[in-house]
């Protein structure tokens, strides 16, 4: 009796003691945030739902339709294997109906991909139009998959439950649907872990990370792809080019290239980057920094300045940078590292021979306005100086706080080409021709190597015959004297403006890169030949390809900066190019902003 | 005993052998693909001498160098050239090229100009298998020697010695067989050659139209007159001849070799081609002296390596190597070319080699395709002696060979890209 005693007690126990209750989870909400499902640890983060009008329309849809009649498009869909059509139609044979359809009814609320570097795992999420059609859709796809692999019936019933979603195993891979919602994953705990957010209705997952609400809501209306980067967290998982990346933000050169803002945006602690296409023609990417350690002496405007007057948007480039150079030389010891230091030094002493003695950083630079223009053009070249392989024209226009100035760069720019030619003699080399030329009221400084003996070939050195010219305030430095000339006349009577807008821009005409390309064809393929290992069939066929991509496009137009220098921007918008029978709305490359 | 020497070889039967057929292409071309072995092996001694003087260069390749040249960058005309030895069109003129490289040794270094440095290995191809004669006047007149050798200082009344000095040191005759006295009345002869742009020109108003004594005799000599003057030499032709035998036969010329190929070489009126016709062809060429004698150069060693791996080097990236090793093509070290010989491996280009040699077994960087299917397919027991067949036949059953049964017997993962590698490294390799 006594040993019953204990059993009897337990089964009392059990009998008062509640059931455990599996509560239906709640159901998701209609407006829940897929990011909200997303777990945090996913430090990559792609938001396709803007795709659904590509999906709906599939290759109707007008970006797609004129990429097509482009002749890059052309060309790009006569190399692959199976044409778009072609697949499509397997795709519909396969699945038994429109798998565009199908594709857009599962994500018509959302698709999106989480990535976990840690575990190097993925997972899609991907929330449909309701619970049934998500079912029927799914169920189609698993019929397809039961007939391809010859086993009828497998995939009728789900595997496992897991938070109340219904969830397939197909070897690595996990299928869960949850009402309208689909997750597919290599990871069986990062699946599990987007389904338990789905279950609670506080579940906030990415929207938690900080920044990331504010970028998502903030992205254009029209965005097809947004993407979010925890760049301060993936760089234990990333490879050194990309640390040094991270960490050139405090290099001179970086500064240089890029500058403060384009600069600090790759050393920011997130990135979020939105793709939009626009209309027929327009593709847009904008990137936008999050905690980004700018260096804020050196971001536009952090030093009053003038801009140089605009100029004519014929070239193959133009771009409006602010770049501090002053203050890279007065702020050195605080902004660089100290390894760097010694070529200050060097270039402080060098540049005192060519100025008169005067410091470089705060005499000379100090009365140059940090904000310059720089210009690409094609060169005309007189025939009997003609380089073999021509190279487009580069020049900077900046401007002078006094134009008493110009007599001091004037001679400092003659003053480097005696010192070049001294250099070029000792070394038994040629040297350059200096002259003196006009452009009506103007005096331009030129140099150039002496004229080629006919027949003797004329080599790349004859691209570079720099000429200087000050017009009023504006300082035009070109390595070629043609190109000078040029700007001299559209800058006379120009007047400097005023900085309102912290901005940099920069525009690209791709036809005329492509025309420049095109002129050096028989050398990039030969140079293909030599440095590669490619034969003259497989260069060409890589060079005409990169010409053709150049010809998918009439331009780009890209933009820096902004009034947050912590968060700063980058957008990029690219013109697709129209097919021969459609009207050009512009030959011209974007117009600069206008200040 | 000496005529002998130079009587064409007729092997007899098992005699014409992978090593011999090798023994040939790496020493007149660089070396062999493995199909191309495996034809001579079906041909035998003359179709097979006959395919390595014939050029069949892809027109594509020979002229992709033009539109560089503008670009005035060595490492692409390094580039070029290292293709046209690997791609194996024109082996014996290739050979000759690098051969006339050597002896007269002009380098970018003080040349400064890509277009002569290309224009002078032109002239080295066009003429490196005719009438020596002809190519030695064309060496004189070539506006990278003259720059080189400071041509355009030697003007009458202040003669510059630098080219006649080398014409007769290092060219054609040897110490020993001038005198001082000859030296100067050569320059004096050379006075008013020189450069104007990029072609040869004669300033008479800077030509010294004294009489001049060479050699014992006494006329007012010009440039030409002085170089027929040198050629008239008996040394010229041993010298000559010594330039060929170490190029192709053995490192240290025996004085009789040296003697029957004079002869030759002034029977067959100088001519390059027919003279190694006769030497490639003999009974000197394939006799046990001559047979892995040399130290393979940077150049030939890469080449010979790729080939027999079948294996296609991106060209720029070859030519760095060699340099690496210490044969940096249009850049020799000095007048005198490059050492060779035992001077090829020290300290530093032995690991420079090695390195070279490993990147090509594993098929890394330089490599863009390495093909060593079928024959080297696979990591069986009888991987040996594959490899050893392929990359050096006459070491089969020697040191190396047992040092790859080992390698395949720890049943390595890499076990074939280990073993070639091995091979490669191995001193034997290093003998052609």
């Amino acid at each position: 009796m006594n040993r019953l005693l204990p059993i009897a007690a337990l089964a009392l126990l059990s009998v008062l003691r509640p059931w455990p209750r599996t509560e239906p989870p709640a159901p998701l909400a209609a407006d829940r945030a897929l990011a909200s499902l997303v777990p945090e640890r996913c430090l990559v983060y792609l938001d396709a739902s803007g795709l659904h009008p590509v999906l709906e329309q599939g290759l109707d849809y007008p970006f797609l339709r004129a990429l097509q009649a482009s002749e890059f498009g052309g060309s790009w869909l006569d190399d692959l294997p199976v044409s778009p059509v072609e697949a499509l139609v397997k795709a519909e044979a396969w699945l038994g109906e429109s798998a565009l359809l199908s594709a857009a009814e599962f994500t018509e609320r959302g698709l999106g991909l989480g990535f976990d570097p840690e575990s190097k795992k993925t997972v899609v999420l991907a929330l449909g139009r309701d619970a049934d059609t998500v079912a029927r859709h799914l169920g189609l796809v698993f019929d397809a998959i039961e007939r391809q692999v010859g086993w009828p019936g497998g995939l009728d019933a789900p595997h496992e439950r897991w938070s109340g979603a219904e969830v397939w195993r197909l070897g690595e891979a996990v299928i869960a649907r949850r009402e309208a919602l689909l997750v597919f994953g290599n990871g069986r705990d990062l699946v599990a872990e987007v389904l338990e957010l789905a279950a609670d209705p506080d579940g906030r997952g990415l929207l938690d990370r900080p920044g990331f609400l504010a970028h998502h809501s903030a992205r254009p209306e029209d965005t097809a792809l947004w993407a979010w980067f925890e760049l301060s967290a993936l760089e234990p998982h990333a490879d050194q080019g990309f640390r040094d990346l991270r960490g050139s933000n405090h290099s001179p050169a970086v500064q240089a290239i890029l500058g403060a803002q384009a600069g600090a945006l790759f050393s920011a602690r997130a990135l979020s980057a939105a793709l939009a296409l626009r209309g027929e023609h327009g593709l847009e990417l904008r990137l936008r920094a999050h905690e980004a350690p700018c260096v804020t002496a050196l971001a536009p405007m952090a030093r009053e300045g003038a801009v140089p007057a605009e100029l004519a948007a014929n070239g193959l480039a133009q771009a409006l940078l602010y770049r501090d150079f002053a203050r890279y030389f007065t702020l050195r010891s605080e902004l660089f590292a100290p390894e760097s230091l010694p070529d200050f030094a060097e270039a402080i002493t060098n540049a005192a021979l060519l100025f008169e003695g005067q410091d470089l950083g705060e005499e000379v630079l100090a009365r140059v306005s940090p904000w310059i223009r720089l210009v690409s053009r094609e060169l005309e070249f007189a025939d009997e100086r003609r380089p073999e392989i021509p190279l487009p024209g580069v020049a900077v226009v900046v401007v002078l706080d006094d134009e008493r100035a110009a007599e001091q760069w004037t001679a400092a720019f003659q003053t480097s080409v005696a010192l070049i030619n001294v250099d070029q003699a000792q070394k038994g080399r040629k040297s350059m021709r200096l002259h003196l030329a006009r452009e009506g009221a103007v005096e331009i400084s030129a140099a150039r190597f002496s004229t080629p003996v006919p027949g003797e070939g004329v080599d790349v050195r004859h691209n570079l015959e720099p000429a200087l010219a000050v017009v009023g305030r504006h300082l035009v430095l070109g390595t070629h004297e043609s190109l000078v000339r040029e700007l001299v006349r559209e800058l006379a009577g120009a007047r400097p403006g005023a900085a309102w807008d912290p901005r940099e821009t920069l525009d690209l005409d791709a036809r005329g890169w492509r025309a420049a390309l095109d002129q050096n064809l028989e050398v990039l393929v030969a140079r293909k030949m030599l440095t590669d290992g490619f034969s003259r069939a497989a260069a060409e066929q890589e060079i005409r390809g990169l010409c053709r991509a150049l010809a998918a496009f009439e331009g780009a137009h890209v933009e820096f900066g902004g009034e947050d220098r912590s968060a700063p921007e980058l957008v990029l918008e690219l013109r697709l190019a129209r097919a021969p029978t459609e009207p050009r709305a512009s030959t011209q490359p974007h117009a600069a902003t206008e200040r | 005993m000496t005529g002998e020497l130079l009587q064409p070889w007729r092997p007899r039967a098992g005699e014409w052998d992978r090593p011999a057929a090798l023994h040939l292409y790496r020493r007149a071309g660089f070396g062999a693909r493995p199909e191309e072995l495996e034809r001579a092996l079906d041909e035998g001694l003359a179709p097979t001498l006959a395919r390595l003087f014939a050029d069949h260069t892809a027109p594509e390749l020979r002229a992709s160098i033009r539109p560089l040249l503008a670009a005035a960058d060595l490492e692409l005309l390094q580039a070029w050239w290292m293709a046209l030895i690997l791609a194996g069109g024109a082996p014996l003129r290739e050979r000759m090229a690098l051969v006339w490289h050597d002896l007269f040794a002009t380098s970018n270094d003080k040349v400064d100009d890509v277009r002569l440095m290309h224009a002078q290995n032109e002239l080295f191809r066009a003429h490196g298998l005719g009438d020596f004669r002809v190519l030695l006047r064309a060496v004189a007149r070539d506006p990278a020697m003259l720059v080189w050798l400071d041509g355009d200082s030697n003007r009458r009344g202040h003669p510059n010695e630098n080219f006649a000095r080398e014409v007769m040191e290092l060219f054609t005759l040897g110490i020993g067989h001038y005198c001082e006295r000859d030296i100067q009345e050569a320059a004096r002869a050379f006075s008013g050659w020189g450069t104007a742009g990029r072609s040869f020109v004669f300033r008479r108003e800077h030509h010294d139209e004294g009489d001049k004594t060479l050699f014992g005799r006494t006329g007012n000599w010009d440039g030409d007159g002085a170089l027929g003057l040198v050629l008239e030499q008996p040394a010229c032709a041993r010298h000559v001849a010594r330039v060929l035998l170490e190029a192709f036969v053995a490192p240290a010329a025996a004085e009789e070799w040296i003697e029957a190929l004079a002869r030759v070489l002034v029977q067959v009126e100088w001519h390059i081609e027919r003279t190694l016709e006769i030497l490639l062809a003999s009974r000197l060429f394939f006799s046990p002296a001559a047979r892995r004698s040399r130290i393979a150069g940077p150049v030939e060693l890469l080449a010979v390596a790729a080939r027999a791996l079948d294996a296609s080097l991106v060209p720029k990236r070859a030519a760095r190597l060699a340099a690496d090793m210490g044969q940096a093509l249009f850049r020799p070290p000095s007048v005198k070319g490059w050492d060779g010989g035992r001077a090829w491996i020290h300290s530093g280009s032995w690991i420079a080699r090695h390195n070279a040699l490993s990147e090509l077994a594993a098929g890394a960087g330089g490599v863009a395709e390495l093909n060593l299917a079928p024959g080297l397919a696979g990591s069986d027991e009888s991987l040996p002696a594959r490899v050893l067949e392929r990359l050096l036949p006459e070491a089969a059953g020697q040191a190396p060979q047992a040092e790859l049964e080992r390698l395949v017997a720890a049943g390595r993962d890499d076990a074939r890209a280990a073993a070639v590698a091995l091979v490669l490294t191995s001193p034997e390799f290093q003998l052609f």
